[in-house]
């Protein structure tokens, strides 16, 4: 069953600007897709289109068997989007609320208005159960009462995933989820999104700026040039592509020096764990 | 321009670039627009011409007949009449004004708000004509438009002339004074909520959005939170203002300050005006101060003060039930 239909989908915002231009791709239910592409290449313009935030110019676009287009009502979609995450780049958590609001709005659709309104001040102790067993997931728990905006930037990033969580949704759509966080937790939130999928069956569709994690974590690859499907396939075949040759980079020329061990990140490590990391990749090969 | 020469692919340090200058497309280049020049034109001799217009001039505090009654005035100020008859009267009326300021500030609030959030536009594609449907879309711009004009006239007669509108209807006195209050700080209180709210980050609007909030929810979990300190500053502001406009209100015999204010400056009793001056200056130093700590106490909560934990709650999961939520 698929759970993403995506025919031909464009999207052309009204400042000109090409976001996406004939994608064709289809997800299946229980994958865990991985989405490459260098900016501008139309990722975040993909996710939003999947929210049901922004509608497409062309094509067809069909999320959990709900047809998205212009035509849908603002009730149909707030149904749809109870049924799927969105965790977004930037911007995820409202500063001035707590944690544990910020992780309460995750089930705004799925609870009265009135109660909803009444958890911002009297939350209930379901509510902060439940709140408080999100953010466990994303290693948090003690900052359940803080307020969103005295955390670091990762940590508010790892809120915003504990908000999807409290969502249980079967969609799980990432833009960027790692970005802002430090090594070790983003192999932890990625564990999670791998035990989301393998253990609950929800499906995943991250976008990654790291080819490694991507590499390591997905079990399909998409690549997206231009507003347009580049590959599409399994991770291993990714090794024949040349994924550097088909970004669409702004940056014309190719890096003289090998990133360390393809991964930049490993710069921020120390040498013992850079070392252990190494051993680790050369054991799975 | 980008300067075109032979080593447009080097930078002046002499480190290669990836790129060749010269032929790198910038699109979206701004011209200086000579157009600005005449704008800049016109907005100087509107101000030369308005100047011109009201008589504008330094002469008049030089004329020494002016100074003779200047002298005379302001040695009829002091000492301030310190009767106690005439403070208790004062006293009286310090506590009307402010009656009428707060009851007019609160009413504003109450009807601003909501005319607020009808004239604030709705940003995201999911709000446009196909996705709400045209008979809501049609609805939803109507209500927009009404409350703007709504608002808008209200904003635009001053309080004196609602005022002198509102005695028609409730006759004299300080509920008059309140009736004006309400409807002019309405229409300014309501504009500028639907400007405070339309300026929250649009994304953190649509994160909430995407969780399958509504808009009631949109607003006391987004916009709200996010503005609060704002709203609650030009509130204590209008609040303010309010309460000079009630003092001028008594000039309609719309109660309060003002109307004795009038009398004592009819008779010539400048001593009885410097006491009510002062009266109203203490009274509007009170709401500033009330206003500081209010602005405070939002501000500088470390956590969120409802929200504070119950450790008994979250130690026994085996007890918590959905029969809690209470709704």
């Amino acid at each position: 069953m698929s759970i993403v239909r995506v025919e031909g989908l464009r999207k052309i915002y009204p400042n000109g600007t090409v976001g996406l231009d004939g994608l064709t791709v289809e997800i299946g239910s229980g994958e865990m897709v991985g989405i490459l592409g260098s900016s501008g290449a139309g990722k975040t313009t993909l996710f939003r289109l999947l929210n049901g935030t922004l509608y497409p110019t062309g094509g067809q676009l069909e999320v959990l068997g709900q047809r998205l287009d212009g035509r849908l009502g603002r009730g149909d979609l707030r149904k749809l989007r109870t049924r799927l995450a969105l965790v977004s780049q930037h911007h995820n958590v409202i500063p001035s609320l707590s944690v544990l609001n910020n992780i309460l709005i995750g089930r705004l659709g799925q609870v009265g208005t009135a109660r909803s309104l009444l958890s911002l001040v009297r939350p209930s102790q379901h509510e902060r159960q439940l709140a408080l067993e999100a953010l466990a997931l994303v290693s948090l728990p003690d900052r359940l009462y803080h307020r969103a905006e005295d955390l670091s930037g990762g940590q508010q990033q790892r809120v915003a995933i504990a908000r999807a969580m409290a969502q249980g949704a079967e969609l799980l759509l990432a833009d960027e989820p790692i970005a802002s966080v430090d090594m070790r937790n983003a192999g932890l939130l990625l564990d999670l999104f791998r035990r989301l999928n393998e253990e609950l069956g929800v499906t995943v569709v991250m976008n990654l700026h790291q080819l490694d994690f991507a590499v390591r974590y997905c079990r399909r690859i998409l690549v997206l040039k231009a507003g347009r499907l580049a590959y599409d396939g399994s991770p291993e075949d990714l090794q024949d592509f040349d994924i550097y040759g088909e970004l669409d980079s702004p940056a014309l020329e190719e890096p003289s020096a090998e990133p360390l061990e393809d991964w930049p990140e490993a710069a921020l490590l120390g040498e013992a764990e850079v070392g252990e990391l190494v051993r680790k990749r050369k054991d799975a090969n | 321009m980008i300067e075109s020469s032979s080593k447009t692919n080097r930078t002046r340090q002499g480190l290669r670039l990836p790129v060749d200058l010269s032929k790198v497309e910038l699109p979206g280049q701004r011209n200086f627009r000579y157009s600005n020049l005449f704008i800049l034109g016109a907005v100087v001799f509107v101000v030369w011409y308005s100047a011109n217009g009201s008589k504008v001039a330094i002469e008049p505090f030089f004329d020494t007949r002016n100074q003779k009654q200047v002298g005379l005035f302001v040695a009829g100020l002091f000492p301030p009449d310190l009767s106690p008859e005439f403070l208790s009267l004062v006293w009286q009326l310090t506590v009307e004004t402010f009656q009428i300021s707060v009851i007019g500030t609160v009413l504003a609030i109450v009807l601003g708000f909501p005319l607020g959030l009808l004239a604030m536009r709705q940003r995201g594609e999911e709000m446009s004509r196909e996705a709400v449907g045209t008979g809501r879309w049609l609805t939803r711009w109507g209500l927009y438009y009404l409350a703007r004009l709504f608002l808008n006239t209200a904003r635009a007669v001053p309080e004196l002339i609602w005022a002198l509108i509102a005695i028609i209807f409730v006759g004299l006195g300080s509920f008059a004074g309140v009736v004006a209050l309400t409807v002019h700080s309405a229409g300014i209180l309501g504009k500028l909520y639907a400007e405070i709210f339309e300026a929250v980050d649009q994304r953190l609007v649509e994160t909430v959005r995407g969780a399958g909030g509504n808009e009631l929810q949109t607003l006391f979990f987004a916009r709200i939170p996010l503005t609060l300190p704002v709203l609650l500053s030009y509130t204590m502001f209008r609040w303010e203002c309010n309460m000079r406009a009630a003092t001028v209100l008594g000039f309609v015999a719309a109660g309060g300050l003002g109307s004795q204010l009038r009398v004592s400056m009819n008779t010539y009793n400048y001593p009885q005006v410097t006491t009510l001056v002062i009266a109203l200056l203490v009274l509007v130093t009170l709401v500033d101060l009330a206003g500081q700590f209010l602005r405070r106490r939002i501000l500088d909560v470390p956590e969120v003060a409802a929200c504070r934990p119950d450790p008994a709650d979250l130690v026994a999961p085996s007890e918590t039930k959905r029969s809690n939520t209470r709704s």
